[in-house]
């Protein structure tokens, strides 16, 4: 992504320059409008214009002004969908049937993450939300699996 | 409200690691592969999952100061909530029929505590989205058609489930029918009540702001029911006695 911003930092020589930005980071869309960069400025890496344009059109479909469109709720809703059909695809898996529950798993993961970040909308919100639910869900998922672990070594 | 969210994730999380940690210990039937019906579960976890897109254009209808749009969806999203629960109704309900119970065995009880918590969740979600719909209707004519939709909802849904499981004796044929067809009028009249174009709203940010809030919620329990989903019905369904007592 083309630098809006500070401007500070330089080109790093070797591998890391390839796709460097000179915002320092790596392929961050944009979240709103206002941090749509203006199409006159230069791009810095091999990529840049097309992660930019990419950038620029999940902006137009995500996001109004400050909040995301109808149209780009509705497309969630139907990736949403499409996902819970693939996990009961994947619940009658015939085959390989050890690999079922981690792709269950993930499958589950994806889902919570896009009601998290879209729905619940904590991609274009204060990081400080972040971070509040973050804790709770990270000290749940931490306090889970030390449960699991302790009934496991108590039962061998 | 995302401090309160980050400490129900605590709340289910101990219920969803209970649930796994008895997994498999039950030493009597029924097991969870004798009973669970996962294609019924997909259909309401489906309905639930709608339920949260009809939550987010409710808000982007508010946002954008439209607020019959912003009520139609608002009350739309209470009304798949309410599939959700007579889903979940239909099930417990077949559940005790097969004779599991929270006293049954472990499995029961690990069962009906978890997915009981998330459904007492649901039923609050769906006051406060009633609550947050008549808070959009201001007019009287608004307000009495909201009444007669919402009454007439709930009369259908108890009707065809009383009728349909046989759990409220005098609700099974003939009253169940006539209370039906009842709430149905009262749905389409009520319907047409609130097709009136509402006054317009002058405090739209703190309008938005209370959806918002009710709307946080309403998607927790949605990202909840995710989780169980897979952990309870794909991931378990097929679990049976434990090893030991297995044949």
């Amino acid at each position: 992504m083309p630098d809006t911003t500070h401007g500070k930092s330089e080109r790093p020589r070797g591998l890391a320059g390839l796709f460097w930005q000179s915002s320092d980071r790596y392929f961050q869309l944009p979240k709103t409008y206002a941090e749509t960069p203006s199409p006159t400025v230069k791009y810095e890496n091999p990529l840049g214009r097309t992660v930019d344009r990419l950038g620029r059109l999940w902006v137009r479909l995500s996001s109004g002004d400050r909040h995301p469109t109808a149209r780009f709720y509705w497309t969630v809703g139907i990736v949403l969908s499409v996902i819970t059909a693939l996990e009961l695809w994947a619940y009658n898996w015939p085959f390989a049937r050890v690999l079922v529950n981690p792709i269950l798993l993930a499958l589950s993961a994806v889902k919570f993450v896009m009601v998290i970040g879209f729905f619940m909308h904590l991609r274009f919100d204060h990081p400080l939300f972040r971070a509040l639910f973050g804790f709770g869900l990270i000290l749940a998922i931490a306090m889970s699996l030390s449960l699991l672990l302790l009934f496991f070594k108590l039962n061998g | 409200m995302w401090t309160f969210l980050g400490s129900e994730c605590m709340f289910f999380g101990s219920l969803i690691a209970t649930y796994l940690v008895y997994r498999n210990q039950s030493l009597k039937g029924p097991y969870p592969d004798e009973i669970i019906d996962v294609p019924i579960t997909s259909v309401s976890t489906f309905v639930l999952l709608m339920s949260s897109l009809a939550m987010v254009l409710a808000l982007n209808g508010i946002q954008r100061n439209m607020p019959r749009l912003g009520r139609f969806w608002t009350l739309m999203t209470a009304a798949l909530g309410s599939v959700f629960l007579s889903f979940q109704v239909f099930e417990f309900h077949e559940f005790a029929q097969e004779g599991l119970t929270p006293r049954t065995n472990l499995f029961g009880t690990t069962f009906f505590t978890l997915t009981g918590f998330h459904g007492a969740h649901v039923t609050l979600g769906v006051v406060m989205l009633l609550l947050m719909a008549f808070v959009f209707s201001r007019s009287n004519r608004e307000k009495l058609g909201l009444l007669l939709a919402v009454g007439g909802f709930f009369a259908v849904d108890v009707a065809l489930l009383a009728n349909w499981l046989e759990i409220i004796t005098p609700l099974i044929g003939a009253p169940a029918y006539v209370i039906g067809v009842l709430g149905a009028a009262a749905l389409v009249y009520g319907g047409y009540l609130l097709m009136a174009k509402p006054a317009a709203v002058t405090n739209v940010s703190t309008q938005a702001e209370n959806l918002e809030i009710t709307g946080l919620y309403w998607h927790f329990v949605d990202i909840v029911w995710i989780v169980i989903f897979t952990v309870v019905y794909l991931i378990s369904a097929n679990d049976g006695p434990p090893h030991g007592l297995a044949g």
